[in-house]
């Protein structure tokens, strides 16, 4: 019996297909009869959610010897590892930045302009990659979007899997794009590395706006701006009003006057940076630096995450639907199971290998019973001096009448007393208890001394085939009789 | 009476008794001997749909002592009407006695209601001794149909009809080692006019008739989706190990080479037994040598020039996929390309699929993201081996499909080992199966959509192969 309690899907995608190849050993017709049986009492028609029902009927069953439990859990936990660790180095990364960006030593004032380069220009520039990315291969792109996927987290993680967990498994290219086998695989891979971006991203800037705003609230920052590019302060004022454009109306005092613009400009050429009491008034630009931050930072990551997790979540059912095994287990479970056989068990009898004896000489005077029209009458001494060597005594007939009649041709063969009698039989029918029981009956009249003969004839008055041979010899044997013999006159 | 049919199989002993229940219940398990008396007790074979039993046969033991019998009814019988209740009687008084041993089992069935499926033998002459039996079966009142079973070359049909017809209303032949799916159907239906006066019954029947048809269908589709997950498996496969400086890189490609080969026989060799399993040949794993062209090495030479394409249906497939390519660009340039594009995708296409790659896969050396390189061998670039291996699964199938559950004989394919046998396949089909191939190549796999194509495209193969591949015939074993 496997754990029984709901992994998640991504553990079950993997999980459920190992389980199948591994239960491939059970006969079908078992397979077929459990997964019909667990299918008709599932409600709901989504395939994934009878497919994960089923897996939770199952688990009450014992797991194939097979199956490796391990695996999948393995590959989940590394998955949640690399998860964490994405959303840690987004974190540190954005803290990193957002210390570095906003450094004030009480000299100088933040640059307002290194600050939207940093936060706002070149994660402009990510987000466009990632869009790139999360595009189906475009023709021309491809290449681009290889290199891309190529640079992922997911690559490294895979290999440090491989090299640390000693574990060469196929499967374990599910987080890396490039390597990933089969189209499911690859699109799951590619998701779970945009995933993995846009958490790293979405933690980067939310450790960016804490730590500005930690900054901005419990130190004194100056900020100004600063640029070598021949810029007039109109054309920076059209620039913020037109980066303030989401926000204008909803946070009136995030966007930055006219005035402020210019009173903030400074070169650092200047002789001395500008005096606490103009500094003060150059704190009006954090509010818009924020905003921009947000606006341009963390709602289209947190909309890419969103948008990245529902499309990896489409991936994981697939490559739970995807894979044949589970579309295997998904048409057992829509057929009718469809049952032909026996349950009780087969009890055929096992005849000993032996055989009968040949007569001990071939040769003199035999009286002659045709048995069931064996031969026709007239043609019995003919065949029996042509192929055994015997003049025919006295020929009669049996086995076609009554059982009275019978007796009474065992009668008149005892009072012949002969020293051999041969009995000739269809070669082609199967010996009976009913010649069985006039073979014994005879002996018991004629005494142990004679010799009785079984000559199993083929149709239309032929040698009787091997095969033919072959059964009235064991059958012959089986009597058990030390005076019955089998010749086929071959 | 019984809820559901019922038929017991009766008759003389080895006379195919046991054949005709292998057959019709699929059951490879059934021990058919030689030896008279291998049965020794009455066993029911049922066939269920979703747990509801359609139909039931039984498997009975021979008579062995008739004329005993017959001469006991007919000294105990008081009035025609009666005669069933004497036949009820005899088993009653004969339970215990070993010498009826066998008589009561097969009667006992027929006494709970079962119609009567008597079995001869229409290779051989009848006989007067079956006189008996077939008066004691008339005597049981039941409903009756005698089946001629062939048993060798012999043909005594006429003989056993005009003595059938004295004692049976429906008399059949049916030839028990050779009856395909569609004789198999058509015994049942035959079965339904038995049991004309019990509607429920002819209504099983017709049920169960019409389970049996969509189950073929179903493990025709099962079977066509376990050769397309071969091919995807096989086409996209491959092998690689780390490859450190200073290695041979030769050897190492022929090992990993090697390891690729074999990986792509157990593959194959899965295949097939999930293919047996799906048509329930279980035991046919045993005797997969017996299927001689089918035991020839995958990789082969003659297995290639039996199974595959030849040169001129590689390189034809290969200029029309490559033409269709070239036609998408033709189109998208709104004809300004005078068809220049399908032109050169058919000389690129065809040339490439005739000269095309004699190596098994592709080789290179890649780099790792810890450092160090890795040699990959794969995905497999041979153009003829996707044929290769379609073509042995389709005989394959061909032969599980048909081979009979009461054979115990081998077969033996009848083909010219000159043939390429996949070029059959009707050449749009080839085209399409050709682009499939290409496809997985590409993206090491199919997605499901596509991959229902391929197992679609295999179903028609195999439905056209039923009807004009290679024949079989039976060898004795």
């Amino acid at each position: 019996m496997h754990n029984v309690r709901r992994g998640s899907l991504f553990h079950e995608a993997l999980d459920i297909p190992a389980w199948l190849e591994a239960d491939r050993d059970r006969p079908l017709e078992e397979r077929l009869h459990r997964d019909r049986s667990i299918a008709a009492n599932l409600p709901g028609s989504d395939p994934v959610a009878r497919v994960r029902a089923w897996w939770e009927s199952v688990g009450r069953e014992a797991a194939p010897a097979a199956w490796d439990a391990t695996f999948a859990t393995r590959l989940s936990r590394t998955r949640g590892i690399i998860t964490f660790s994405m959303l840690l180095i987004g974190a540190l990364a954005g803290a990193g930045t957002a210390l570095a960006v906003f450094r004030y030593d009480g000299t100088w004032p933040v640059n307002v302009v290194t600050v939207l380069a940093t936060l706002v220009g070149l994660q402009l520039l990510l987000i466009v990659s990632t869009l790139i990315l999360m595009l189906p291969t475009v023709p021309g792109l491809g290449a681009l979007q290889n290199l891309l996927g190529g640079l992922n987290p997911g690559a490294l993680a895979a290999a440090l899997y491989r090299r640390f967990a000693r574990h060469d498994d196929q499967r374990a290219s599910l987080l890396v794009w490039h390597e990933a086998r089969g189209p499911s695989a690859a699109r799951f891979a590619r998701w779970q590395m945009l995933t993995w971006s846009q958490c790293a991203a979405v933690a980067f800037n939310i450790a960016a706006l804490v730590v500005a705003f930690a900054l901005i609230a419990f130190t004194d920052l100056a900020f100004g701006w600063s640029t070598t590019l021949r810029v007039d302060n109109h054309e920076v004022l059209r620039f913020t009003q037109w980066l303030c454009a989401p926000w204008r109306d909803l946070w009136p005092a995030a966007q930055p006057s006219a005035e402020l613009i210019e009173h903030s400009r400074f070169f650092r050429l200047a002789s001395s940076p500008p005096t606490a009491t103009v500094a003060s008034e150059l704190t009006g630009w954090w509010p818009f630096l924020l905003a921009a931050i947000v606006t341009y930072g963390l709602l289209p990551r947190c909309c890419l995450l969103i948008f990245a997790a529902i499309r990896l979540r489409t991936a994981t059912r697939n490559l739970l639907l995807d894979d044949p095994r589970v579309r295997a287990l998904l048409d057992r479970m829509s057929t009718a199971d469809v049952h032909l056989g026996s349950d009780v068990k087969e009890t055929a009898r096992v005849f000993p290998d032996a055989e009968a004896q040949s007569a001990p000489a071939l040769g003199g005077e035999a009286v002659v019973i045709i048995w069931s029209g064996a031969l026709p009458l007239p043609d019995v001494k003919r065949w029996t001096e042509k192929h055994l060597h015997w003049r025919v005594r006295q020929a009669m007939e049996a086995g076609s009448r009554s059982i009275s009649a019978d007796a009474q041709t065992i009668e008149r063969v005892s009072e012949l007393q002969p020293g051999t009698v041969v009995v000739f039989v269809r070669g082609w029918e199967a010996p009976l208890l009913d010649l069985q029981d006039f073979i014994q009956a005879l002996r018991a009249k004629i005494g142990s001394q004679c010799s009785l003969i079984v000559v199993p004839v083929g149709a239309n008055g032929e040698i009787a085939s091997e095969a033919q041979r072959s059964i009235w010899s064991r059958w012959t044997a089986r009597i058990g009789d030390p005076g019955l013999y089998l010749e086929s006159g071959a | 009476m019984s809820t559901h049919p019922t038929f017991a199989i009766v008759g003389h002993p080895n006379k195919g008794k046991s054949s005709i229940v292998a057959t019709l219940a699929e059951d490879e398990t059934v021990v058919v001997s030689p030896d008279p008396g291998t049965t020794r007790q009455a066993r029911g074979f049922q066939m269920q749909s979703d747990g509801r039993v359609l139909y039931e046969l039984v498997d009975t033991p021979g008579f062995q002592r008739p004329r005993a019998v017959l001469e006991w009814l007919q000294s105990n019988e008081r009035s025609a009407s009666e005669r069933p209740a004497v036949v009820r009687e005899f088993v009653t008084r004969h339970e215990s006695d070993p010498r009826f041993k066998d008589e009561c089992e097969l009667l006992r069935p027929i006494l709970a209601g079962a119609g009567i499926l008597y079995v001869v033998d229409g290779a051989h002459p009848y006989g007067a001794e079956y006189d008996a039996e077939m008066e004691i079966l008339r005597w049981t009142g039941q409903p009756r149909m005698a089946l001629i079973n062939m048993i060798g070359p012999g043909d005594h049909v006429e003989e056993w009809r005009r003595a059938l017809n004295q004692y049976f209303s429906i008399v059949r032949v049916f030839d028990a080692l050779r009856a395909d799916f569609g004789k198999r159907l058509e015994l049942l239906r035959a079965f339904r006019e038995l049991t004309e006066v019990d509607q429920s019954w002819a209504r099983s029947l017709e049920q169960a008739v019409d389970v049996l048809q969509k189950d073929r269908k179903a493990r025709q589709q099962r079977a066509a989706a376990e050769i397309a997950d071969l091919l995807i498996e096989v086409l996209s496969a491959s092998e690689s190990a780390p490859c450190p400086e200073g290695a041979d890189q030769v050897q190492l490609s022929k090992d990993l080479t090697e390891r690729l080969r074999k990986r792509i026989r157990q593959r194959e060799h899965s295949a097939r037994r999930a293919v047996q399993e799906l048509y329930r040949h279980r035991s046919l794993r045993m005797q997969t040598s017996e299927f001689e062209l089918l035991g020839e090495d995958l990789f082969s030479e003659r297995s290639f020039s039996v199974f595959g394409l030849s040169n001129a249906q590689l390189s034809m497939t290969g200029a029309a996929t490559g033409a269709l390519a070239g036609g998408a660009i033709d189109v998208a340039a709104g004809g300004a390309s005078l068809l220049l594009g399908a032109g050169i995708g058919a000389i690129v296409g065809g040339l490439g699929a005739m000269f095309g790659s004699n190596r098994l896969a592709k080789i290179q050396l890649l780099g790792t993201p810890l450092g160090g390189h890795r040699l990959v061998v794969g995905p497999i670039s041979a153009t003829n081996l996707p044929w290769v291996i379609l073509g042995r699964s389709l005989l394959h199938h061909r032969l599980v499909a048909e081979t009979n559950h009461a054979r115990r004989e081998s077969l033996v394919l009848v083909a010219d080992a000159s043939e390429h046998l996949t070029g059959s396949i009707e050449a749009g089909r080839r085209r399409h199966l050709s682009n499939l191939f290409r496809l997985i190549r590409e993206r090491n796999g199919l997605p499901t959509h596509q991959r229902d194509e391929l197992i679609s495209e295999i179903v028609a193969a195999m439905e056209a192969w039923a009807n004009v591949g290679p024949a079989q015939e039976p060898r004795p074993s």
